[in-house]
């Protein structure tokens, strides 16, 4: 499924590429950001510290070769027994042992005891390229992975390390497969020797970093010759269903555009858009502070959707969803019967279960099982407890792209006012991932609350710039216009006096008329 | 780890290469000069080219090559180099 749309930038993107052939590692984004995986019978290296996921990352791409691309690998490591290792992956691929059954993947692990190693001894690496062949016809590989070969050359004499290092290297060349080497990342190893700069064609750097108490996982590729890569810090989560890397997807090139319409599912609210609703695969802001009714026009939007069979995801990181439909039952909209026949599914979590990413991941996975054509996010700022604001809004970004390429119309509520803009300018921000950006407000008069509504911007069309009064009675949300006289601004109490009052003129008329 | 050397009869000892090299050449000729002079006849010595065995290889967790293998009864010493350093080898297989 993540191939589908894997392949989609990788056509548009043929024209900037030259003719470096590639090989797919079937890493979900990983393939976009390096545009068609790792160089092709060549090596690369793959450093980072302890934990950020290394071994991993080259399991899978071994085991993505068997399973997408029938290609076999071979996996050598040092560390980890390999009993241990397929009891780590299983959770990835249940049938490894299969897989080993039926020479696809040979897996070994290379035990090293450093007290057979002398300082002041010339020896090579030979043993182990012998048993590199000899794994690599065994299973016919076209993919090799070295794990852990810093525990190899720790010991080691620096000028056996860099020759052996190149022979390696070289050695891999000749044999003409594609080959991650992991190493970890230490001032004692590669970095302080320069080696990767010379010898590896790609090096890849993952790191586990934690900032505000939230740990993030990124990867960044430090180098990849003799092609253009992205060279930013990309995000990534390791779950059951394997790596994830999240690249930023410039929209609009990439993004097929719809010019039809949705109803907002409240009457007024499509008259002030534009007469229409809106777009299509766009997406939606409702902001406000609280109490100004954003998840009921949430629930209203939720409900004309259902009305109209179409499918909605909803996630809700504030209210459970029962209690969702409970409140909305006392404004007259009732959810349930969507819900009952699943045209309306629901996503509860606390944000503070688990970090941004993780959240994305498994809204991820409901859209590409149920494929919704809609999705409601309630509210986002509540995410924004968890992690540095700006990391959150980046990673926003590259979720809300992702919901836009799948043509799906997103709809989401942050708790951002005029007035909060005023003390944190970065607020407003968020703006520019939005099309359409509804504002609700609260107007104090006479003592008492209104809320009132305006379409703060809709991109590509004419929309309204006035403000409306927004009511929501047992009937579901009205939208009613706000006129003035020489009192100022006419609303609430007042209007029900003043039509009381017009009401009275008209009947007085009526009686003297007759 | 110390050897009882009343206990050892005779010295066993097998060197795993691969293939023919100049280091290859070095490793047999040196350790056979210190064991000739160290042990007399007390020793048998057993190249062996695991290019035509990788599976012994992978049995004796064979990474590092010239390998030397001392093997008695209870436990096994290995090293691997050009044993350039006589000294070095003696001390590693306890034959000082």
């Amino acid at each position: 499924m993540e191939t589908n749309h894997n392949t989609l930038y990788l056509q548009n993107d043929h024209t900037l590429e030259n003719n470096l052939p590639k090989t797919l590692t079937g890493i979900a984004g990983f393939d976009d950001i390096t545009f068609g995986g790792l160089p092709q019978k060549r090596s690369t290296l793959l450093v980072g510290s302890i934990g950020s996921g290394k071994t991993f990352m080259g399991l899978e791409f071994i085991i993505n070769g068997v399973k997408k691309y029938n290609e076999s690998g071979v996996f050598m490591t040092f560390e980890e027994k390999t009993d241990e290792l397929i009891d780590n992956i299983s959770s990835l691929c249940n049938n490894l042992n299969e897989f080993i059954k039926e020479d696809k993947i040979y897996l070994e692990h290379l035990n090293i005891i450093h007290s057979e190693i002398q300082d002041s001894e010339k020896f090579n690496i030979d043993g182990l390229l012998l048993r590199l062949e000899n794994a690599i016809i065994k299973v016919q590989a076209k993919r090799v992975v070295l794990d852990a070969l810093d525990t190899l050359f720790a010991n080691l004499d620096i000028k056996v390390l860099r020759t052996e290092y190149k022979r390696l290297f070289s050695w891999l060349k000749e044999k003409q497969v594609t080959a991650i080497i992991t190493a970890e990342m230490g001032n004692h190893f590669l970095t302080r020797m320069g080696l990767e700069e010379h010898i590896a064609d790609c090096v890849i750097e993952l790191n586990n970093r934690v900032t505000n108490q939230i740990s993030t996982r990124r990867l960044r590729i430090v180098k990849y010759r003799g092609t253009h890569h992205a060279n930013n810090e990309y995000p990534f989560v390791i779950d059951k269903n394997g790596m994830n890397v999240f690249p930023v997807i410039s929209i609009g090139i990439e993004q097929d555009i719809s010019s039809n319409y949705v109803s907002t599912g409240i009457n007024e609210l499509d008259i002030m858009l534009d007469n229409k609703g809106f777009y299509v695969g766009s997406s939606i802001l409702v902001s406000g502070s609280a109490g100004t009714g954003k998840t009921s026009m949430l629930a209203s939007f939720a409900a004309s959707i259902g009305k109209k069979g179409g499918k909605c995801l909803y996630c809700a990181f504030e209210e459970a969803p029962n209690q969702i439909i409970r409140n909305m039952l006392s404004i007259g909209i009732n959810l349930s019967p969507y819900k009952d026949n699943n045209l309306l599914q629901f996503y509860y979590a606390r944000p503070t279960l688990q970090n941004l990413e993780l959240h994305f991941m498994a809204i991820k996975e409901i859209i590409i099982k149920t494929k919704p054509t809609f999705l409601i996010l309630d509210p986002v700022t509540n995410l924004m407890t968890e992690g540095a604001n700006s990391d959150i809004r980046s990673m926003l970004t590259r979720f809300i792209d992702y919901i836009k390429t799948q043509q799906i119309t997103v709809m989401f509520t942050a708790a951002i006012t005029i007035g909060s803009i005023a003390l944190n300018p970065s607020d407003e921000g968020i703006s520019s991932m939005v099309d359409t950006w509804i504002m609700v407000e609260d107007i104090e008069l006479d003592g008492e609350r209104y809320r009132s509504l305006y379409v703060m911007k809709s991109r590509g069309m004419n929309h309204s710039k006035e403000i409306r009064e927004f009511v929501i009675t047992q009937k579901g949300i009205d939208l009613l216009p706000i006129t003035r006289d020489v009192n100022g601004i006419i609303i609430g109490s007042r209007r029900t006096s003043m039509e009381s009052s017009r009401e009275l003129v008209s009947t007085n008329h009526h009686k003297l008329s007759s | 780890m110390q050897i009882n050397k009343k206990n050892i009869e005779k010295y066993t000892f097998q060197l795993f290469i691969v293939g023919n090299s100049i280091l290859n050449n070095a490793a047999i000729k040196n350790c056979t000069v210190i064991l000739k002079k160290k042990l007399k006849d007390n020793y048998t010595l057993e190249v062996i080219d695991l290019s035509n065995n990788p599976t012994l290889a992978i049995q004796e967790n064979i990474i590092l090559t010239p390998t030397l293998k001392l093997k008695n009864l209870t436990s096994e010493i290995r090293m691997a180099g050009d044993f350039s350093n006589e000294q070095h080898f003696l001390k590693h297989f306890f034959l000082q």
